[in-house]
């Protein structure tokens, strides 16, 4: 413990305070204390207009984010900065090396690998995913009867606990009894082995993460059934046909949410580890996700500067990756606040 | 007249269509379940044989009475369902107050800040494990409940983002009347913003419980002692290196996962509600 | 704003209230103070295990509370992932003061435990002692056994008049070929097989080789004797008494065993024995390794460096590895948590299954190789996973003669790491 924290402590534990909530309370006497220093500080910065209310309240409604930020995430993260520039085995105190950990890396054929297998699971995976939730949210929008269950029989899969879901897709893809091959077999077509196999463990992966779609089904809903119904009415008056109401009316209107998606499973696929770490990397390092490759030298190997190094070189994939993402979103994501911006450009980009 | 009836007949076919893609789906997508019941009703020896074969020869019912009465399931579910109701008020308040501010403010900066969200998403979770641990350490919270609970209050770049999707969506008239009535931003949000994202409200509550619920690497990290521990970790119990008793392992996941369906299949409800709610508001 | 502020405010009374229905037991049991002058206050005790498992261990410590009541233990219990945890506590500056650790775990965190100087001669064999010994330091003090031996399915060898195998000698490799020739019959999803697919860090045992040299520098993973024992695992392959790759995915082998599909079991290790219990269809014994090979895991107690009671810790550990009483309830526990390392506390061990030979357990545990460890241990597996993912052990087709040269050569990279 923290000498400060600790002598809070002491102070709550003197005056009786139940231990189960000792632990908190030096944390929230601290940040109780911020809040009121933070609420000062811009009560008088907006009173002597040095800033104006507007920023100001744009600055208290995300300062719980900021605070997190500081606390949470910063530390951390400069952390396993540092430690990606060392030699550390965790067990004893790390070693300073410089740029070491960055150049093996370019060295070893194991990080090439693993960024192959990610990158092909993100490709293959993610538009399937987005694609399938997407197409599974339209008709579980469609209002009819048992719709209710029909929906939580979608969303089941994902509910599942992590340790028992992978016992589980390991019975379905079994090669002799498993559900995927029996039906493959009605067809009289005869199922690859599936996870013993380096060709196919992959694409056995891919199916799985199709049956967890979902959560991002969950999302989609949200955004479809915020749509206003005027703007279906109107297309109908204007004798729409449903796929034309989709296109032009429900697309449009949910592209938000579409982006949404479509950026956070990149970043999840990405970041994929549970497959890899549950199956041992695949026949082959056919699964071998750059992740679990990751946590192999972090935390099986005692290479946790190298860990690092791999890690920050994941960050600046996704980053660019993102980036480029959200650089081509303003040609289809349409916000109503930008509205004219994003209307003009399309526009333009039709004329041109 | 004849132009209606027809529509009405396409909506038939639709509607039928409809039907039977879902059903065949649901087929697939439920079968997971089943043969999860399935195997907690099975001895071990049965699941080896059974191939696909769902239904029990002999149901072994007592799998469940053992599966639950091997680790204080109580206790275990006292402790999960603290670390799920707080994490669900932490984040949805947190996430939409700071989705609210970066969907509806364009202020100098916001942007950045905006990116700089987003970017607390990329680093993989591995490698900020251990200095995690240190900062709760350091706070004096470890082997307790806390670490699971409070940084919820402090928002998640992965719902932030969502709710500044949500946010961005609405009209931009929205706030004016409101702002020459004299509000205040605060009011602004939670009057008129937080209402109209109920569905995301529900959307984000539903994942948080069920992300909190499954936890399974928080509670592994920061609690050591049996009192604080979750039912995850009750699970994981039934996974020996090399023995794994699969039946009690599925009949404490099969008790685990009925809560989160009974919660999914009334959360829903409120969904629905919020889309009668916004569809009338338009008209 | 007071909106607001009440809100906050009746959160965390929720939060205090909750928190407070939770912390009845959190009161510290101060024990009565009976023995004087011996060591004091707090230690944790953190040790890894299935939930029978871990009962297990709790009784072996609510026993040493009764007779130390200065001395509090707090268990640490760690469901999974116990080397990632171990090594988030010793970062964060939070281990344990009493791990436990296996042999083959032991060389990597060698440098997070103090160095011990157990009585080798205390102990049912000296390769107990050996197994926690890293680089000529002892580590920590053998605390329980877990060999393997061979589960026989009797019937099977009854249907088939086949003698059953002596209790005490092993058999050799070539009794064990014919008899699992002979189990095997049917076809399809009701074939019975002689044996489960066969597990080469075993094999080589059986055929006198081993994975590193005698001083631990370099691999022999290239030896001519483990290329004949990999090369025998690929002929039950081929001659179809064991379980072939697909049909063993996602199944467990044991499952198989119990269902009466498959005569001998030879990766059999005490984890497995409550199962048996529940075995009514067929009658079962435990006879030796084939080959006299397999090796056994001796898992050991370890004291932190940075234990603050290390007084209180080594008092922990010389009773739960010394005492004659808690050997005993720790062997003679019904989930058969492993074989006592105090020679007089076997018997407990062998009275779990009347009737049936637990003495194999025993006698493995005194006479089987100890597991081979390296710091590196983990990333070598690395290497030897090449071995079943290109040659025909596992799914590959390449001539083993080839690839374990080669598997041999990368591992030796490896140990000229450090």
């Amino acid at each position: 413990m923290n000498g400060i924290i600790e002598q809070i402590y002491n102070m709550f534990e003197m005056m009786g305070m139940p231990a189960a909530l000792l632990p908190l309370l030096p944390f929230l006497s601290i940040i109780a204390v911020l809040y009121v220093i933070i609420f000062a500080v811009a009560r008088i910065l907006v009173k002597k207009k040095i800033v104006h209310i507007r920023s100001a309240s744009f600055y208290l409604f995300i300062s719980p984010w900021i605070i997190g930020f500081l606390l949470f995430t910063i530390g951390p993260m400069i952390f396993s900065f540092y430690i990606s520039f060392t030699n550390w085995e965790v067990v004893s105190d790390p070693k300073w090396i410089g740029t070491g950990n960055y150049q093996m890396l370019f060295k070893d054929t194991m990080f090439y690998k693993s960024l192959a297998v990610t990158f092909y699971y993100t490709l293959v995976s993610v538009p399937l995913q987005v694609v399938l939730s997407l197409a599974i949210a339209l008709l579980m929008n469609l209002k009819l009867k048992g719709i209710y269950l029909f929906r939580t029989i979608y969303y089941l899969p994902t509910l599942v606990q992590g340790v028992a879901q992978m016992v589980l897709f390991l019975w379905i893809f079994n090669p002799n009894v498993g559900l995927v091959n029996s039906i493959l077999g009605v067809f009289g077509i005869e199922g690859p082995t599936w996870f013993s196999s380096p060709d196919w463990a992959m694409p056995a992966v891919i199916i799985m993460s199709l049956w967890t779609v979902g959560g991002n089904m969950i999302i989609y809903l949200a955004g479809l059934s915020d749509v206003p119904t005027s703007l279906y009415e109107a297309a109908e008056i204007d004798g729409a046909t449903t796929a034309r109401k989709v296109w032009h009316v429900t697309l449009p209107q949910i592209s938000p949410i579409l982006f949404f998606n479509g950026v956070t499973s990149m970043i999840g696929a990405f970041q994929t580890f549970t497959q890899g770490f549950l199956n041992n990397g695949g026949p082959d390092n056919s699964l071998l996700f750059y992740a679990y490759y990751l946590y192999q030298n972090a935390f099986m190997w005692f290479k946790m500067g190298y860990g690092s190094a791999l890690a920050w070189v994941l960050f600046i994939i996704i980053l660019l990756f993102t980036v480029l993402v959200f650089r081509g979103s303003a040609l289809w994501v349409y916000y109503e606040t930008e509205q004219y911006g994003g209307k003009k450009r399309h526009v333009r980009k039709k004329r041109a | 007249m004849s132009a209606k009836k027809e529509r009405k007949n396409s909506k038939t076919a639709i509607n039928i269509l409809a039907y039977l893609v879902l059903i065949a789906g649901g087929v697939a997508f439920l079968y997971p379940f089943v043969w999860m019941i399935s195997a907690s009703l099975k001895s071990l020896e049965e699941i080896a044989v059974s191939g696909m074969n769902l239904w029990p020869g002999e149901w072994r019912w007592d799998n469940y009475v053992k599966a639950l009465t091997s680790f204080p399931f109580g206790r275990y579910l006292i402790n999960t369902l603290l670390t799920t109701i707080f994490p669900i008020i932490g984040t949805v308040l947190s996430c939409s107050l700071v989705g609210y501010a970066f969907a509806r403010f364009k202020v100098k900066g916001s942007g950045i800040l905006f990116l700089l969200v987003l970017s607390t998403m990329l680093l993989p979770g591995e490698v900020t494990m251990i200095p995690q641990f240190i900062l709760f350490k350091n706070l004096g919270m470890l082997d307790s409940l806390y670490p699971l609970i409070v940084p919820a209050f402090f928002g998640s770049p992965f719902y932030i983002f969502l709710f500044r999707q949500f946010y961005s969506r609405l009209p931009v008239g929205l706030e004016e009347a409101a702002i020459i009535d004299g509000c205040g931003y605060f009011k602004i949000w939670r009057v008129i913003f937080l209402p109209l994202s109920k569905p995301a409200l529900i959307g984000v509550g539903v994942m948080v419980f069920m992300g909190s619920w499954n936890n399974f690497m928080g509670p592994l990290i920061y609690i050591n002692s049996d009192k604080w521990k979750t039912l995850t970790l009750g699970l994981a119990g039934f996974q020996g290196t090399f023995a794994t008793s699969t039946n009690l392992l599925m009949a404490a996941a099969v008790v685990i996962t009925l809560p989160c369906i009974i919660l999914f299949f009334a959360a829903q409800k409120a969904f629905m509600e919020g889309l009668t709610f916004s569809g009338s508001k338009e008209n | 704003m007071k909106k607001w502020l009440f809100i906050v405010v009746s959160l965390l009374l929720v939060i205090s209230l909750a928190a407070c229905g939770n912390s009845k037991d959190t009161g510290s049991n101060t024990g009565s103070s009976s023995a004087e002058g011996g060591p004091k206050g707090k230690i944790t005790f953190a040790f890894w295990g299935a939930q029978t498992e871990a009962d297990a261990i709790k009784n072996v410590v609510a026993d040493f509370q009764k007779q130390y009541p200065d001395v509090q233990v707090e268990n640490q219990w760690i469901q999974s992932d116990y080397l990632t945890k171990l090594q988030m506590m010793i970062a964060g500056g939070t281990a344990p003061d009493v791990i436990l650790v296996s042999g083959g775990d032991l060389p990597g965190f060698a440098n997070a435990f103090q160095e011990v100087n157990p009585d080798s001669s205390k102990f049912s064999s000296p390769s107990l002692v050996e197994s926690m010994t890293y680089q000529g330091k002892t580590y920590a003090v053998p605390f329980i056994i877990k060999p393997k031996v061979m589960a026989i399915n009797i019937d099977l060898f009854e249907k088939h008049n086949i003698a059953l195998p002596s209790k005490t000698e092993p058999m050799t490799m070539e009794q064990f070929d014919e008899i699992a020739k002979k189990i095997t019959e049917g076809e399809g999803k009701t074939k019975i097989y002689g044996s489960e697919p066969l597990w080469i860090g075993n094999m080589l045992y059986s055929f006198g080789a081993s994975h590193y040299s005698p001083d631990n520098t370099r691999s022999t993973i290239d030896s001519p004797e483990a290329i004949q024992a990999a090369e025998y695992i690929i002929s039950t392959k081929q001659a179809g008494i064991v379980p072939n790759d697909t049909e063993k995915q996602g199944q467990s082998m044991m499952d198989w065993y119990l269902a009466g599909r498959i005569g001998m079991f030879t990766d059999f290790g005490p984890w497995y024995i409550p199962q048996m219990a529940e075995v009514k269809n067929f009658k079962w014994d435990l006879v030796p390794f084939p080959g006299n090979g397999g090796t056994k895991e001796v898992d050991g107690l370890a004291i932190s460096k940075t234990s603050k009671n290390a007084e209180a810790a080594k008092l922990f550990v010389d009773h739960l590895t010394q005492n004659q009483q808690a050997q005993d309830i720790i062997g003679g526990n019904k989930t058969a948590y492993g074989v006592p390392v105090l020679p007089t506390a076997t018997q407990a061990f062998e009275d779990i299954f009347e009737g049936k030979n637990l003495k194999a357990f025993v006698l493995a545990s005194e006479n089987q190789h100890n597991q081979e460890a390296q710091k590196r241990t983990n990333e070598i597996s690395k290497e030897m996973k090449m071995i079943t993912d290109l040659t025909p052990i596992g799914i590959g087709n390449q001539d083993v003669k080839v690839i374990f040269p080669k598997v041999a050569e990368n591992i030796n990279k490896i140990l000229q790491q450090d």
